[in-house]
């Protein structure tokens, strides 16, 4: 009776979503106030369905009911009880019905929290969010039901595939979900903005919390993902330019471009078309990425459909809202008021040249990930475009962005002195330099790598040292109190491009890692970088769902047991799939890693064993980057750009 | 009682709807919330300069623009939006017609309203059905985690999870069986066979040890010396193997139905009968004890073989042969599925040699699997 409850309530759903789309839209093309007071409470209920449906599913999983084919093909009944949970979202039709659920929470979000602007907007906003909903609801129902159901039900599961039991799973897909569909938000304000042909004042304030929120979402996402993938899939890369991960980071890139030109147009007005512009290309490439994943276009882990009708019907949506997006952009573009004037060299024009290059690296990853796809269409050729070309073309584009960050940071609104900017900037220029030495020396070749960590010094200091300037003021004495009392954006700016510094360090040392594969005898020790690793000894255990061979190895280093670590071999019986499970230890901020193959008759074990020195700072400076988008989030003041007057002294940055 | 939530959900989904339709009263006119936000502009300027953040200069420029822009927003043209009661009461008859309609000729194509929940505890603990047999045996692995003492639970399943393709289950049942129960010649050769089954019908050296076990207990046990007897040709002793089956036959009674398989082990040793052709090489014995079994365990063994073989390629792909013998196998079981994506998966693997990768090709158009 709850699954058939569920079941109702996810076409009630529908039905509610088809509703908030009409009535709002023609009561805001007649004008109509009570029509489009429908919208808000629609938007909330439609959500409230959406997530009694969800429940169903997830007790249906949590308690075993083998009527569902969805839980058969992706269950077990001897699977911990975090993955029964887990495994709703990790098959295509449930990660679609989480996918509707934050769509939908989304649209709730926006109902509760739209008392700062006009009617029309919020209507033609929630009406986009209701016509959203609704083909992704009908995507569902008509090809991928998570309610379809047998008779006579078995009495077993086939499990969830192996690689996707594990704690990553609990957290990756809902955080790049969130981020992916927050997107929708900004999406159907331009959208609404468009409609309506008016930009309302307050447009760029609603815009810039959901663009911060959905963007922080999603790079915790990202890291979750590519850490995920560091420690299971056991040859210790972290991202692969595998569409899939290619499809998060196209909105990611565009995300980032958004929030910075949403924050100057929230500051002074300009660029109102381009932000808006952006604000619908976030949001497409989500959905150019759902439609990679979800099509079956793409073979790999991720994608677990490889269904034709799917495919199509994801692509008749991806039509419907990004060319009519497009479409409505192109005829109502030319009749929005431009914004505020500004000087190349100003923090606007900083901002702009940002918005260049972010858009050349979002354009390359995009070419690098739809080529191989475009060319196998047509020719049947199957090439893979992978690091070599990302490399290649990102690397001179993200360093000089990377260059650029904390100049920008330092020019003054509408008309900036770049001399003065990089006179503020001369202590980070040292350190930095000094840094690359100092790595030089320490590590060696490669040389990128050298040259990469200076910058990401530099980007780190420079980010920083922004709050120290301002907290010196005019007097020059830098100030505890003046420092405490600057406003959190200010931290957050600073603090989310010191971490973007870290993760750019973690990076380039990748260039100094160190890699052995050999086949480990017992009692013999291995040189890994400065540690040497052994085997202490190789046994069998049983796992509740699966039997694994653990290998236990000793790291040392002068003579000194460091740690132990545990890699492992799992075999899942119930999908006769075995996986690797890595053995890591974090020792300073980089890693040992270690995976284990086939034994061999005389005792010793294949094994891939890494060294990775400071490979965590890839990671942390994601997280660091997210807290710096948290605390520009929780800035609510109305923010304001002060223009500086060309005779006024520039000596203070403006917030 | 379902259609009575479902009238409810549906009533709730209606009203939704309908209640901001009846209410009355219109709104502002559009430029009010712009007027309301320069306001809270000037009014953020005003604070932050009480503050100390920004210098009077400063705030009197961006108060300055911030007028500039209230004026323009007080200046525009007001329409403000009414209600109209006719627009209301249709757009509810619409609601009222529609969302219902909708909803209901969905879910009746779709749904299963007559389908109660079913969760794993409620049917375990529910009456069996005499024909269920894969029910009866859930039934006793959910006793047996239960009640891991109970060795007759794990006697009784042990042959079905062995027929069933799960061989390392079926030997810690035969396993258990044994250790609960106490030996006897049959359970040590159960387990031994299971052992055996699951070595792809190498006799190793565990099976080999339960075997003697068995016949220490029972010196005519059949099994024992039959697998005992394929141990010996297995390990190239032709002598002692004859041996071991000569005995049978002779101690055997006429009608025992071990007779064929063992006289067949007879001939082969021999050499008047040529081992199938493709259990020649190093793997005949294991193509033979393949071949005798029944039916059933046949299929779950070789699903035991193909299995490993992909779990192989998956570790170390650059084996073409390999991937042209898994990509066969999973078409000869029909698992169409599987057939295509060890198709993806060997060219993905095989990407670097071109020449390898047009075998796959080739293969994969001749079993008609696009992949």
């Amino acid at each position: 009776m709850i699954i058939e409850t569920g079941h109702y309530a996810l076409v009630l759903a529908l039905a509610l979503a088809l509703a908030q789309f009409a009535i709002p839209f023609i009561g805001a093309r007649l004008n109509d106030a009570a029509l489009m007071r429908v919208a808000r409470p629609a938007a909330i209920t439609q959500f409230l369905f959406v997530a009694l449906s969800y429940g169903a599913l997830t007790y249906a999983h949590v308690v075993s009911d083998f009527s569902l084919v969805n839980v058969i093909e992706n269950s077990h009944s001897l699977k911990p009880f975090i993955y029964k949970i887990s495994g709703v979202w990790g098959n295509h039709e449930g990660s679609m019905l989480l996918w509707v659920l934050v769509l939908s929470l989304c649209g709730a979000l926006i109902a509760i929290f739209s008392n700062a602007m006009s009617d029309r907007l919020r209507s033609d906003a929630l009406a986009m969010q209701g016509l959203l909903g609704a083909a992704f609801l009908l995507f569902i129902l008509l090809t991928s039901n998570p309610f379809a159901r047998v008779a006579p039900a078995p009495w077993e599961g086939r499990d969830l595939n192996p690689i996707l039991q594990d704690p990553g799973l609990a957290i990756h897909p809902p955080l790049l979900y969130l981020g992916y569909v927050g997107f929708s938000i900004v999406f159907s304000f331009a959208a609404a903005a468009l409609i309506g042909g008016r930009i309302d004042a307050a447009w760029a304030r609603v815009i810039r919390p959901w663009t911060l929120f959905a963007w922080i979402a999603l790079t915790l996402g990202i890291a979750m993902g590519s850490y995920w993938a560091y420690y299971t899939l056991g040859w210790g890369g972290f991202w692969f330019w595998d569409p899939v991960e290619n499809a998060s980071l196209m909105p990611w890139i565009a995300g980032t471009a958004l929030l910075h030109s949403a924050a100057v147009m929230e500051k002074r007005e300009a660029l109102k078309v381009w932000t808006i512009f952006l604000s619908i290309l976030a949001f497409s490439l989500s959905l150019l990425g759902t439609f990679l994943v979800r099509s079956g276009v793409l073979t790999s882990v991720h994608a677990f459909a490889s269904d034709p009708d799917r495919g199509v019907f994801i692509l008749a949506i991806l039509v419907l809202f990004i060319g009519g997006a497009l479409a409505l952009f192109a005829l109502r573009a030319g009749a929005l008021p431009v914004g505020g004037l500004f000087s190349p060299i100003s923090r606007e024009g900083a901002l702009v040249l940002n918005n260049l290059l972010l858009s050349a690296c979002c354009a390359t990853v995009v070419v690098g990930t739809l080529y191989p796809l475009a060319l196998e269409a047509l020719t049947g050729e199957k090439i893979s475009v992978g690091a070599p070309f990302f490399n290649t073309v990102l690397i001179p584009i993200a360093l000089p962005l990377a260059l650029l960050i904390p100049i920008g940071q330092m020019l003054s609104w509408k008309r900036g002195d770049l001399a003065a900017a990089l006179q503020r900037l001369r202590v980070a220029f040292i350190v930095g330099v000094l840094a690359a030495a100092a790595f030089g020396v320490w590590y060696g070749t490669p040389f990128l790598s050298i040259v990469t960590a200076g910058i990401a010094i530099y980007l780190v200091v420079g980010g920083l040292s922004d709050l120290v300037i301002r907290a010196r003021g005019r007097a020059g004495r830098p100030s505890f109190k003046r420092f405490a009392g600057l406003p959190l954006s200010a931290f957050g700016t600073s603090i989310a491009h010191a971490g973007m510094g870290l993760t750019l360090l973690g990076l380039a040392a990748t260039g100094w890692g160190v890699e052995t594969i050999v086949a480990m005898k017992p009692s013999s020790f291995y040189d890994v970088g400065p540690y040497h690793i052994g085997i202490e000894s190789v046994s069998p255990r049983q796992g509740p769902n699966y039997s694994e061979v653990y290998a236990v190895m000793a790291v040392r280093k002068d003579g000194a047991t460091l740690a132990t670590i545990e890699p492992a071999k799992r075999f899942y019986q119930a999908r006769r799939m075995s996986r690797s499970e890595a053995g890591i230890v974090t020792l300073g901020l980089g890693q040992v890693y270690a995976a284990i193959g086939e034994s061999h008759e005389d005792g010793a074990i294949d094994a891939r064993l890494y060294w990775k020195p400071l490979v965590t700072l890839i990671w942390i400076g994601a997280l660091i980057m997210a807290l710096g988008g948290a605390l520009s989030l929780a800035d609510r003041r109305l923010r304001i750009g002060v223009a500086r007057r060309a005779a006024a002294p520039a000596l203070e940055p403006a917030e | 009682m379902i259609w009575l939530i479902f009238a409810l959900l549906t009533g709730a989904a209606v009203m939704a709807v309908l209640a901001p339709l009846a209410m009355r009263g219109g709104t502002e006119n559009e430029s009010a919330a712009d007027v309301a936000f320069f306001e809270q502009q000037i009014a953020e300027i005003e604070r932050e300069r009480a503050e100390g953040r920004l210098d009077a200069a400063d705030a009197e420029a961006a108060k300055t623009e911030a007028a500039r822009r209230l004026l323009r927003a007080e200046a525009a043209p007001k329409s403000k939006a009414a209600a109209s009661r006719r627009l209301a009461l249709a757009a509810a008859l619409a609601a009222i017609v529609a969302i219902p309609a909708i909803a209901l000729s969905l879910y009746a194509r779709l749904g299963h309203s007559d389908m109660p929940d079913m969760p794993l505890t409620a049917r375990l603990d529910s009456a069996p059905d005499a024909r269920d047999l894969a029910g009866a045996v859930a039934r006793i692995e959910q006793h047996l985690r239960e009640h891991p003492e109970d060795g007759r639970g794990f006697e009784v399943i042990a042959p079905y999870l062995l027929r069933t393709g799960r061989g390392e289950e079926a030997i810690h049942a035969y396993a258990e069986a044994l250790r609960l129960l106490g030996p006897t010649a049959a359970r040590h050769a159960a387990l031994g066979e299971a052992r055996v089954v699951l070595a792809q019908g190498l006799v190793g050296p565990e099976a080999k040890q339960d075997f003697e076990a068995a016949l220490a207990l029972d010196p005519s046990a059949p099994e024992a010396q039959y697998y005992l007897g394929v141990a010996a040709a297995q390990a190239g002793d032709k002598q002692k193997a004859i041996e071991i089956f000569s005995k049978m036959v002779a101690d055997a009674p006429l009608d025992a139905a071990y007779l064929k398989a063992v006289n067949a082990q007879l001939a082969i040793l021999r050499g008047e009968a040529e081992a199938p052709i493709a259990a020649r090489g190093p793997s005949s014995a294991q193509g033979k004890a393949i071949a005798a079994m029944p039916a059933d365990q046949r299929q779950a063994m070789i699903r035991g073989m193909v299995a490993r073989l992909a779990s192989r390629l998956e570790a170390k792909g650059d084996d073409v042969e390999g991937w042209l013998k898994l990509i066969r196998a999973y078409s000869v079981l029909a698992e169409t599925e599987k057939a295509k994506k060890a198709v993806t998966d060997a060219r993905q693997a095989l990407a670097s040699k071109q020449d390898d990768v047009a075998r796959i090709d080739a293969l994969a158009k001749e079993l008609n699997i696009g992949g």
